[in-house]
C-alpha cells in the first residue's frame, strides 16, 4: 500500500517544515536541516579557493558549516569527500564582529594607515594559524606593523605553519566570508579583496597544507580581481554556488522529510529509499537523506510536486507547469533563484490556500503560489538589503514607474529624489556603527554607473533596445508596474 | 502646389480622416469611417430620423475631408445613415472595428476597412476549435513545413490521429514532404475552396493517409494537400486565382441571394474546407485528435483566418532578424487597436524560434526572448500597480509566456536531405536533436495531460 497524506496533512507538514527554513538567516545550519545540493560539491573541495555566490546562495551557510565538525561530517558524507574529515578550519574574516579573531571594519579602516592590504591579511592569517611571533602582540595595529617590518620572519612563520599542518596530517582551511562588511568604500573594498585573492593564490602555489577558501559575490570577485593581474590563475580553483530547479525542490523535500511533524515519516514513505543518518553517536538527532531521485531528478521531483500543487498553474495545460513556474518566476536578472525566496513563496502559498482555497484537492492552490511570488519578492528584497542597503534606496526611489523604462527615466527619477545625497548620508550613518558597515556602490554620484552596478548584481536587466527592466522578484516589492499595450478593463476613451 | 509636391500620402490622409471623424463624434453622433479599396476615406454619420445630421455640418465635414485627405477622400466624402439604403450593412458589419466606445457626450468611433488583404486579422473568433493548431511564419523559408511534419509524426507516435492541412497554397510544402505522389488524393484544399464558393464541395475527396509517417501503435497521420494528384485536365492556377475572392461586389452579383455573402466569404469557406477535411478523416478512419494547419507566410488572409478563427493555438515561427520582428509588430498592431481582441488572442499564441544556432543556443534564445517580448508587450496588460496579480504581463524571462520560444536547432545535416524521399530522415538522430524540444513543448501545449506515451 502506498503512503498518502491528505491535502490538509500536507499543509500541516509544509507549515511545520517551512518556517524554520525561512528564518534561516538568524539560525545557524544544523545537522538536520543542512542540505547538500549536488552542485555545491565542488565548493566543498579543500583545493577550491574561490567560492562565488549571490546574496542568499548559501555562502555563509557553508562558511559556518565548515567550521563545525559535525556539519563537516555531513558534507563529507553527502559529497563523498573524505578529505573534509582531515581539515581544520579558521575564520579569517566573517560577518560576526570578532576582534579576538580578525579586525572589524573600524579597525580595518585604521589599519590602512599602518600597512598595505597584503600585509594586513598576512597578519590576520598568521594570527589565525596561531603563529607565535604574532600571537602575543596585543593589538591588530601591532601585529600588522610586525608583518610590515619583518617580511622575512613573516614568511618563515607561514612556512612553519605549513610544516606543522603536514606533521599533523591535516589541511588547514582559512575561510573568508562577508566581504561586503570590510569597508563602506567600494574602491577600498576592492583593494582588500584583491589582496585576499593574491594571498589565496600564494598559499596554493607556495604551501602544501594551507588553503584559503574565499566566499564572495560574483561582482566583488570581478572587480577585486581586476586589481590583481594574476587573478586568472585562480580560475582553475573556482566554484559557483547556484540553485537550479532540482536543487530547490531537493531542498524543499529535504525539509519535508526532516520536519518536526508526524507526517514527515509518511512523506518519506511516498518515495521509499530515504536513509537515516546518525549525526552524532550519543545524540537523538536524526538526519534523513532523500534518495538521489528525490533530491536531484526532475521527473521524480515533478511527480512529487504535482501531488502538492497539481500539474498546472491554472485550470488547463496552457497556463504552465507548477514545477517550473515558481523557480522561473523567482529568477533575478542573472538567472539565479535564492532558496529562501523559494521557500518563502511556498510558505505564503500554504497560508493563502488554507485561508481561501481550503477545499482545494491539492495541498497548494495555484493562486496561492502566484501570491507566493509577492511574498518571495519581499523576502528577497530584505535579503539583498542586508548586504547591499544602497540597492533598497535606489529601487525604492522608482516606485510608481513602469518597466521596461528608458535609462533616462530612471536617472531622472534618481535626480528628482536626490539619490546621491541619500546614499552619502546612508554611508555616513553606517560608518558610525561597525556592525552596519556595508560596501556602497562604486560611484554613487554617477547614475549610469549605478545602473550598471544594479545590472551586475542582477537587480536590474538591460534589454537589447537599451531599456532597463526589473525581474519580478525585485519589481513587486517596490510596487513598480509593467508596461503593456492593453489598458486595464475600465471604460476609458483611448486615442 | 499639390501638383508639385503631391497630395496627402496614404497614411497621413488616414490619420487626418480619423481626426475629422473623431471631431464629428463630439457632436454626439456615432461615426463609421470607411476606407475603400483605393484607400479613400468616407465618413458615415449614424444619425436618426428624429435627429438627422444637419446639412450644413455635412457640407463642412465634406470640405474638411477633401482639404485634409485628398486625393484619399472618397467621391462622396460624407454619408448619412438616414439617407442610405440598408445602412446597417455598414454600421453593423461583422468586421467593424470599434476604436472608441460611445461616451457620455461623444458618439462611437468605428472604422471599416474595405481592403483586399489584412482585414481578417481583427476578427478574432471567440470559440476557436480545440486542438486546431496553426503553424505560421511571417517570413517563409524557416523550416515551418518540416516542423509541421515532424510534429505530426510525434503526435501520431503518442497514439493520436493527426490531420495535416496544407494551407500554403502558393508554395505547398507539407503535401510533398508527407505524401508520396502515388498517395495524393484526387483533389486538394484549393478544390474545396473553389467548389464551396458555388456550393458544390459535397463528395470531394481531398485527404490521404500518409504512408511515410506511419508509426507503431494507434497513431495515424492524414494529409490534406493543397492540390490533388497531377493529371491531364486538372488545373491549379486558375483555381488559386479565385480562391481568395470574397469581395462583396462579386458576391453581391446577380443570382447570389442576399445573406449568402457571409456564408461564402473567404473566412467561412476556409473554415468549411478544414471541416470538410476533418469529416473525411472521421469517415475514413476516426475523428482527428489534432488538426495542424500549415499556413502560408506573410500578412495574407489565409494566415489571418487560420490564426484568428480556425485554431486555438498558433505557433509563430521566427528567426531573430529585423524584418521578421517588424512584420510581427505590424501584425500585432491589428489586434492591439482593440484591447478585447488582444486579451483573447494573446493566450492562443506561442513563438517558435526556428534555425537556432546550436553552438550558442542559450545566448541566441535569450536575445530572441528579449526581442519577442518587446513585440508582445503591445498585447500584454498595462500594469500600473505591481500588486495587481490579475494582470497578464509576463516578464521577459517567463518561459511559459507566449513570447517565450519553443526552439528548433539549426542542423546543417538537414540541408542536404531530400525530405520527399521517404521517411528515413525522420529517424535520424540529428532530427530528434533539432526538433526534440519543439515537439515536446508543442505537444504539451496541444495535449497537456492527454499527451499519453512519451515518444
Amino acid at each position: 500500500m502506498r503512503n498518502r497524506l491528505t491535502a490538509d496533512q500536507y499543509r500541516d507538514l509544509l507549515e511545520s517544515a517551512l518556517p524554520l527554513a525561512v528564518d534561516a538567516d538568524t539560525t545557524d545550519p544544523n545537522p538536520q536541516t543542512l542540505f547538500t545540493p549536488s552542485g555545491h560539491r565542488l565548493a566543498m573541495e579543500p583545493e577550491v579557493t574561490v567560492v562565488r555566490g549571490a546574496r542568499g546562495a548559501g555562502k555563509t551557510v557553508w562558511f559556518k558549516a565548515l567550521q563545525d565538525p559535525s556539519l563537516r561530517a555531513v558534507a563529507s558524507n553527502a559529497y563523498q569527500l573524505p578529505q573534509l574529515t582531515r581539515v581544520t578550519t579558521n575564520a579569517v574574516f566573517g560577518s560576526e564582529l570578532a576582534p579576538e579573531r580578525y579586525p572589524g571594519p573600524a579597525v580595518m579602516a585604521s589599519l590602512e594607515e599602518v600597512a598595505s592590504p597584503a600585509q594586513i591579511w598576512t597578519a590576520v592569517l598568521l594570527f589565525a594559524l596561531g603563529a607565535q611571533e604574532i600571537g602575543h602582540l596585543p593589538s591588530w595595529e601591532r601585529r600588522v606593523a610586525w608583518v610590515r617590518d619583518s617580511p622575512e620572519p613573516a614568511e618563515l612563520a607561514l612556512a612553519a605553519a605549513d610544516r606543522e599542518a603536514g606533521r599533523e596530517g591535516v589541511t588547514r582551511l582559512l575561510l573568508f566570508d562577508a566581504l561586503e562588511h570590510l569597508h563602506s568604500d567600494r574602491t577600498k573594498t576592492d583593494q582588500l579583496v584583491a589582496a585576499i585573492l593574491r594571498l589565496a593564490l600564494e598559499l596554493r602555489t607556495r604551501t602544501r597544507n594551507l588553503r584559503a577558501k574565499v566566499f564572495i559575490r560574483h561582482d566583488m570577485f570581478d572587480s577585486g580581481s581586476l586589481r590583481f593581474p594574476d587573478a586568472s590563475k585562480l580560475l582553475s580553483g573556482i566554484a559557483d554556488l547556484t540553485w537550479n530547479e532540482p536543487n530547490l525542490y531537493g531542498l524543499l523535500f529535504h525539509y519535508l522529510g526532516n520536519a518536526p511533524s508526524v507526517h514527515a515519516e509518511t512523506f518519506r514513505g511516498v518515495r521509499p529509499g530515504w536513509r537515516e543518518v546518525v549525526v552524532e553517536p550519543d545524540s537523538a538527532v536524526r538526519r534523513y537523506v532523500a534518495p538521489a531521485a528525490v533530491s536531484g531528478d526532475r521527473r521524480t521531483q515533478q511527480e512529487l510536486f504535482v501531488q502538492l500543487a497539481g500539474p498546472y498553474m491554472g485550470t488547463d495545460h496552457r497556463k504552465g507547469h507548477t514545477y517550473t513556474w515558481l523557480p522561473n518566476h523567482l529568477m533575478d536578472g542573472i538567472g539565479q533563484v535564492s532558496p529562501r525566496s523559494f521557500l518563502a513563496a511556498l510558505t505564503e502559498a500554504v497560508r493563502m490556500t488554507r485561508s481561501q482555497y481550503a477545499g482545494h484537492p491539492f495541498p497548494l492552490h495555484y493562486e496561492g503560489i502566484r501570491r507566493g511570488v509577492q511574498q518571495a519578492s519581499r523576502t528577497r528584497v530584505s535579503e539583498v538589503t542586508e548586504d547591499l542597503p544602497w540597492v533598497h534606496a535606489a529601487i525604492a526611489a522608482l516606485e510608481g514607474l513602469q518597466v521596461p523604462a528608458e535609462l533616462d527615466t530612471i536617472t531622472d527619477r534618481w535626480t528628482q529624489r536626490s539619490l546621491a545625497e541619500l546614499l552619502t548620508r546612508q554611508a555616513q550613518a553606517v560608518s558610525k556603527d561597525p556592525a552596519a558597515v556595508r560596501t556602497g556602490p562604486r560611484n554613487p554620484g554617477n547614475y549610469r554607473d549605478l545602473a550598471d552596478e544594479l545590472v551586475d548584481v542582477g537587480v536590474m536587466t538591460r534589454r537589447l533596445n537599451g531599456r532597463i527592466d526589473l525581474p519580478d522578484v525585485y519589481r513587486i516589492a517596490f510596487n513598480i508596474g509593467r508596461r503593456g499595450g492593453v489598458p486595464k478593463l475600465t471604460t476609458t476613451r483611448g486615442g | 502646389m499639390s501638383s508639385l509636391i503631391g497630395g496627402r500620402r496614404f497614411d497621413e490622409a488616414w490619420y487626418a480622416a480619423l481626426e475629422v471623424a473623431r471631431d464629428v463624434t463630439t457632436s454626439g453622433f456615432d461615426v463609421v469611417l470607411i476606407r475603400d479599396l483605393l484607400g479613400r476615406a468616407t465618413v458615415l454619420v449614424v444619425d436618426a430620423s428624429n435627429q438627422p445630421y444637419p446639412v450644413d455640418a455635412r457640407a463642412r465635414v465634406a470640405q474638411k475631408l477633401r482639404d485634409e485627405c485628398s486625393p484619399f477622400a472618397g467621391d462622396q466624402p460624407v454619408l448619412v445613415a438616414t439617407e442610405m439604403f440598408a445602412a446597417e450593412a455598414l454600421t453593423a458589419a461583422p468586421d467593424l472595428l470599434v476604436l472608441e466606445e460611445r461616451g457620455a457626450r461623444a458618439g462611437r468611433l468605428a472604422v471599416l476597412e474595405r481592403g483586399v488583404v489584412g482585414r481578417e486579422w481583427p476578427r478574432v473568433g471567440s470559440h476557436p476549435k480545440a486542438n486546431h493548431v496553426t503553424l505560421y511564419g511571417f517570413k517563409g523559408g524557416v523550416g515551418r513545413s518540416t516542423a509541421a511534419v515532424v510534429l505530426a509524426r510525434y503526435l501520431a507516435a503518442a497514439g493520436k490521429c493527426v490531420l495535416l492541412v496544407d494551407l500554403d497554397l502558393e508554395s505547398p510544402g507539407v503535401s510533398t514532404i508527407a505524401l508520396d505522389v502515388a498517395e495524393l488524393p484526387d483533389h486538394g484544399v484549393v478544390d474545396v475552396l473553389v467548389e464551396s464558393a458555388v456550393g458544390n464541395a459535397n463528395g470531394l475527396e481531398c485527404v490521404a493517409r500518409s504512408g511515410r509517417l506511419r508509426v507503431d501503435g494507434n497513431g495515424e497521420v492524414w494529409v490534406a494537400p493543397a492540390a490533388g494528384r497531377p493529371r491531364e485536365r486538372y488545373s491549379y492556377l486558375p483555381k488559386l486565382n479565385r480562391v481568395y475572392l470574397d469581395s462583396p461586389d462579386v458576391l453581391a452579383s446577380p443570382g447570389v441571394e442576399p445573406g449568402a455573402a457571409a456564408a461564402r466569404s473567404f473566412a467561412a469557406r476556409l473554415d468549411a474546407a478544414v471541416k470538410h477535411c476533418v469529416d473525411l478523416v472521421g469517415r475514413a478512419s476516426r475523428q482527428p485528435d489534432v488538426v495542424l494547419l500549415d499556413s502560408r507566410a506573410g500578412i495574407h488572409d489565409v494566415a489571418a483566418v487560420a490564426i484568428t478563427q480556425l485554431s486555438d493555438l498558433s505557433l509563430l515561427f521566427a528567426v531573430d532578424n529585423t524584418a521578421t520582428w517588424s512584420g510581427y509588430h505590424e501584425l500585432f498592431q491589428q489586434w492591439r487597436a482593440d484591447s478585447r481582441l488582444a486579451r483573447v488572442i494573446r493566450e492562443r499564441l506561442r513563438m517558435v524560434s526556428a534555425m537556432v544556432p546550436a553552438t550558442r543556443e542559450a545566448d541566441y534564445l535569450a536575445r530572441f526572448r528579449d526581442r519577442a517580448h518587446t513585440i508582445f508587450e503591445s498585447l500584454y496588460d498595462d500594469e500600473a500597480d505591481a500588486a495587481d496579480v490579475e494582470a497578464f504581463n509576463p516578464t521577459v524571462a517567463d518561459l511559459d509566456a507566449p513570447h517565450s520560444p519553443l526552439p528548433i536547432l539549426f542542423s546543417t545535416d538537414l540541408v542536404g536531405v531530400d525530405l520527399t524521399g521517404g521517411n528515413g530522415w525522420l529517424d535520424q538522430e540529428f532530427v530528434a536533436a533539432a526538433f526534440g524540444e519543439f515537439v515536446r513543448g508543442a505537444a504539451d501545449l496541444i495535449l497537456g495531460d492527454q499527451g499519453g506515451a512519451d515518444a
